[in-house]
């Protein structure tokens, strides 16, 4: 594929990503903190946040089926996700947390399961399209171009 | 409500201070009160409920707001003004600054005050004579402008080496055009007179030269390049993002993962301009880190003071107190007594947002 035809799938698939709630005006902030002193800024952050959200995953996956489980540690587990997922603008996985924490007060094992495997799905999902998206920005790289400065 | 409106259409006034007084002495757990009596006037009271202060709690309030101009000690200031207690008001700011005041209730006590004392030290160190437009009197005033002008020619020694300003003291600036450009008012000031006017006009009055301060315009860059930052966070994405958003502004950051770091590398002396803060932390919170900081601040500035410790390689800090600020997700959690309980200074939303980011970095940098 040539480039131009590259770039154009980037700022469709960019923006479809906003359009879609993926993501969020914070993800603008970091793509703006990016510059040639912090070229790979995005992509580092990005993949923190793989890894510590998967991390996370786990141990509520853990916590959740414990025989007596301890709800202020599930809790904190999903608070530790809310605010990584804020700070990168990943606004799916945010904004699933926020009745995940209710669950908790509640102390519903129930409702806090199905909210495991909601924010679950929101990760994978968000987790491909950002994938995919940086993806895109090798393919263009690689074929000589710049990458889009999409507002 | 009040008997006849002439008096709002003589002083000015919308009619709604006392609703507005009633409603802030309610909000302070209070009762307000007057005794009223036709043809003499009125006096209003009110009570209110205080807390006890923490000890030392003023020393901080003051140590943020005392704007510290040490070219003011010493300097003297007039105040005319007929009604006593707006005077003793207006002498209170001034204090504030420590200037000496002296009010007199009319122009022409004033220039009676000036010729008895023109050749003493009293009038060595006048800097500024504030009139208020109720005492203005045109006549007097072109008597007064050229008694303050003969103060500085007659040889008396002087470290201002220029005559005393005239400064205005009224409620819009329209009013009193005229007069500023006939060249006898030097300087006008709304009123209610505030710390930042009383400031501008006696740096005039001293011939302050650092226009800059005042004109250029200041970014989140020239707020924060070259200082050094501590980000405090348990969360490495949000460390990692915080640094990128601080560093892009210039600042030299450094990142810690617990408050158990945190006091360690705040323990004075140290190199930080301050200090970001996470508040939900595993073992010890933002709160309690900040709270053991404050805690060793305090000790460091004890000894210092009495001697024991010599400032040496912090001599540049007269006395310690890293701006502390929470980041937070829960605002609601941030405005909670217990930030400025626990000594934080301020606190911003997290992830940073850039108008708040520099408006709450501003208070602590300056502005240019």
């Amino acid at each position: 594929m040539e480039v131009g035809q590259l770039q154009r799938s980037f700022v469709e698939y960019m923006a479809s990503l906003f359009r879609e709630g993926f993501l969020d005006a914070q993800f603008s902030q970091l793509q703006q903190l990016q510059d040639d002193s912090n070229p790979d800024f995005v992509v580092e952050v990005v993949s923190l946040f793989f890894e510590d959200s998967e991390r996370l995953l786990n141990d509520l996956t853990m916590a959740l089926d414990q025989p007596n489980v301890d709800f202020k540690q599930v809790d904190a587990h999903v608070h530790q996700l809310k605010g990584s997922s804020s700070s990168v603008g990943a606004q799916r996985v945010k904004n699933c947390c926020v009745p995940f924490r209710n669950c908790c007060e509640e102390q519903n094992i129930e409702t806090c399961l199905r909210c495991l495997q909601q924010i679950k799905q929101e990760y994978l999902l968000v987790k491909n399209k950002l994938q995919t998206l940086f993806e895109l920005e090798q393919q263009i790289v690689a074929a000589g171009g710049a990458i889009p400065m999409v507002q | 409500m009040q008997a006849d409106s002439s008096t709002s259409r003589t002083y000015g006034g919308t009619g709604i201070g006392l609703s507005i007084s009633k409603r802030l002495v309610d909000l302070m757990g209070g009762e307000i009160g007057f005794f009223s009596e036709p043809g003499r006037g009125s006096t209003f009271s009110f009570t209110a409920a205080f807390t006890r202060g923490e000890e030392g709690s003023l020393e901080h309030k003051w140590k943020q707001y005392d704007p510290a101009f040490p070219e003011f000690r010493g300097l003297r200031a007039l105040v005319i003004d007929d009604k006593s207690i707006r005077a003793v008001v207006t002498k209170y700011h001034l204090q504030r600054l420590g200037i000496c005041v002296n009010i007199t209730s009319t122009m022409h006590s004033a220039c009676s005050y000036l010729s008895n004392y023109s050749n003493t030290s009293a009038l060595e160190h006048l800097a500024v004579v504030f009139v208020d437009q109720d005492s203005w009197d045109k006549e007097t005033s072109l008597t007064l402008s050229n008694m303050l002008k003969e103060l500085r020619t007659n040889g008396s020694t002087t470290t201002l080496g220029k005559p005393p300003k005239i400064c205005l003291l009224c409620m819009s600036f329209m009013e009193k055009d005229d007069l500023k450009s006939a060249g006898i008012v030097d300087h006008v000031l709304t009123k209610p007179v505030r710390l930042s006017g009383l400031i501008t006009c006696f740096q005039e009055a001293i011939g302050y030269q650092n226009k800059k301060r005042v004109t250029q315009p200041s970014t989140l860059g020239s707020l924060l390049t070259g200082k050094h930052i501590l980000v405090v966070d348990d969360n490495n994405v949000n460390r990692r993002v915080a640094e990128g958003a601080l560093k892009k502004y210039g600042a030299i950051v450094t990142c810690v993962d617990s408050g158990k770091a945190a006091l360690t590398h705040l323990n004075p002396p140290h190199n930080f301009d301050a200090c970001f803060m996470d508040l939900q932390m595993p073992e010890m919170d933002g709160f309690e880190a900040t709270r053991q900081i404050r805690n060793l601040e305090n000790k460091y500035n004890e000894k210092v003071d009495s001697g024991a410790l010599l400032p040496g390689m912090s001599a540049r800090v007269a006395h310690w107190h890293t701006p502390i600020l929470a980041m937070t997700a829960d605002v609601i959690q941030a405005t909670n007594e217990e930030c400025m309980k626990c000594g934080m200074d301020d606190y911003v939303s997290k992830p940073f947002e850039k108008g708040q980011l520099y408006s709450t970095v501003a208070r602590f940098f300056g502005s240019g």
